[in-house]
């Protein structure tokens, strides 16, 4: 589909709309800024990509969230591929924390990043599964996107946030 | 939601990935770069509406005259005007709006294109008004040895030359200036997160 001005406006509405979720996504992800804006550019090109081909068989939103999910998948998982070649762990950096910011600052940005850290650690559908319930998805959005049934989510949920409030709760206690 | 996802969903609500300032600087950026593209619009459409109002002067002033220095002079105004309307439409006619959600360097370059080509446009516009004096002072110089002259027609020119000293200086010391000044904030914005 040609670059028409209703593509353009749709593009620049969701954009405007859903950014800063996306961003958000896109940090889950990945730890490092740079891949994270890079996977945030990926995720753009694919809204853009996919408009022409979007009929309103979903909402709005839950297509919007299918791209995201996929296409940070899929690049999660070429980053994967190429730090085995290079022998690197997938998180071998660490989230940055600002330590000319005020204590408090500080407290908030470690517990930030131990809960980022712990997102990071579940199964990948349990992590995209967990990212749209932060986002405030419904449980028929997020079944819809993942292809689940909506009590299957709820469960999955369930365990999610047992595994998540456990090892948010190791890492505090750790000195 | 519990208690537990209450807290978890706080946290992740509080996350501003991209830096503290950076979703605010990037807001500002994008508002007055839509600014910049009303602006120009709007001044486009102010253009071409004096330019067919001039027009329509000319037109009708031709309708009144008889003498072929009169004519030749209406038709250089009238090629002016057409020329000058023309030049506005071929230049601001693709004027696209930034594409704001693609990479930073690529929005910056973008943006920075938009206001060099506007810069140039305008000082390229000055020189428009050069053509109606010229022909202003043709016009009377030949109506004076000729003998057509009448009583204030000598007030023509120095008219004229007030008018584009004014169009020139206005383009130079305000628009162009004015301009200049934007794209450095919008710059000092997008590369060093300065917010005026």
């Amino acid at each position: 589909m040609a670059d028409t001005p209703e593509r353009r406006q749709t593009f620049f509405r969701l954009m405007d709309e859903h950014r800063l979720a996306l961003r958000r996504l896109a940090r889950a992800y990945l730890s490092d800024p740079a891949a994270q804006e890079d996977l945030f550019q990926e995720i753009a090109l694919a809204v853009w990509a996919g408009i022409p081909g979007f009929r309103g068989d979903a909402s709005e939103r839950t297509w919007l969230y299918r791209i995201a999910h996929n296409t940070a998948a899929g690049q999660l998982h070429k980053l994967q591929q190429r730090r085995k070649r290079e022998r690197q762990p997938l998180d071998a950096d660490p989230e940055p924390v600002d330590h000319s910011t005020p204590e408090s600052d500080i407290h908030t940005t470690d517990q930030r990043a131990r809960f980022f850290a712990a997102l990071r650690q579940l199964p990948t559908l349990d992590f995209q599964i967990a990212t749209m319930h932060l986002a405030g998805l419904s449980y028929t959005e997020i079944a819809d996107v993942v292809g689940l049934t909506q009590s299957n989510v709820g469960a999955r949920l369930s365990r999610i946030r047992q595994r998540l409030t456990g090892w948010i709760g190791e890492t505090e206690a750790k000195p | 939601m519990n208690k537990e996802w209450k807290e978890m969903q706080h946290i992740w609500e509080q996350a501003n990935p991209g830096g503290p300032d950076a979703d605010g600087i990037l807001s500002y950026v994008v508002t007055r770069a839509e600014k910049f593209d009303r602006r120009i619009r709007w001044e486009h459409r102010l253009g071409w509406s004096a330019a067919a109002v001039g027009l329509a002067c000319v037109v009708e002033l031709m309708s009144r005259v008889e003498g072929s220095v009169e004519v030749a002079f209406g038709l250089s105004m009238a090629a002016f005007l057409v020329g000058l309307t023309v030049h506005l439409w071929l230049k601001g006619r693709s004027k696209e709006p930034v594409d704001r959600s693609l990479s930073r360097p690529y929005f910056r370059a973008t943006l920075e294109k938009k206001f060099n080509t506007q810069i140039r446009l305008l000082r390229a516009t000055k020189y428009w008004f050069v053509l109606p004096l010229i022909a202003t002072g043709c016009t009377t110089v030949w109506a004076y040895l000729t003998g057509h002259a009448e009583e204030n027609d000598w007030l023509f020119f120095p008219v004229m030359l007030l008018g584009t000293a004014f169009a020139w200086w206005f383009n130079e010391a305000c628009a162009v200036k004015g301009m200049r000044k934007d794209w450095e904030e919008l710059r000092r914005a997008l590369d060093d997160g300065e917010l005026p």
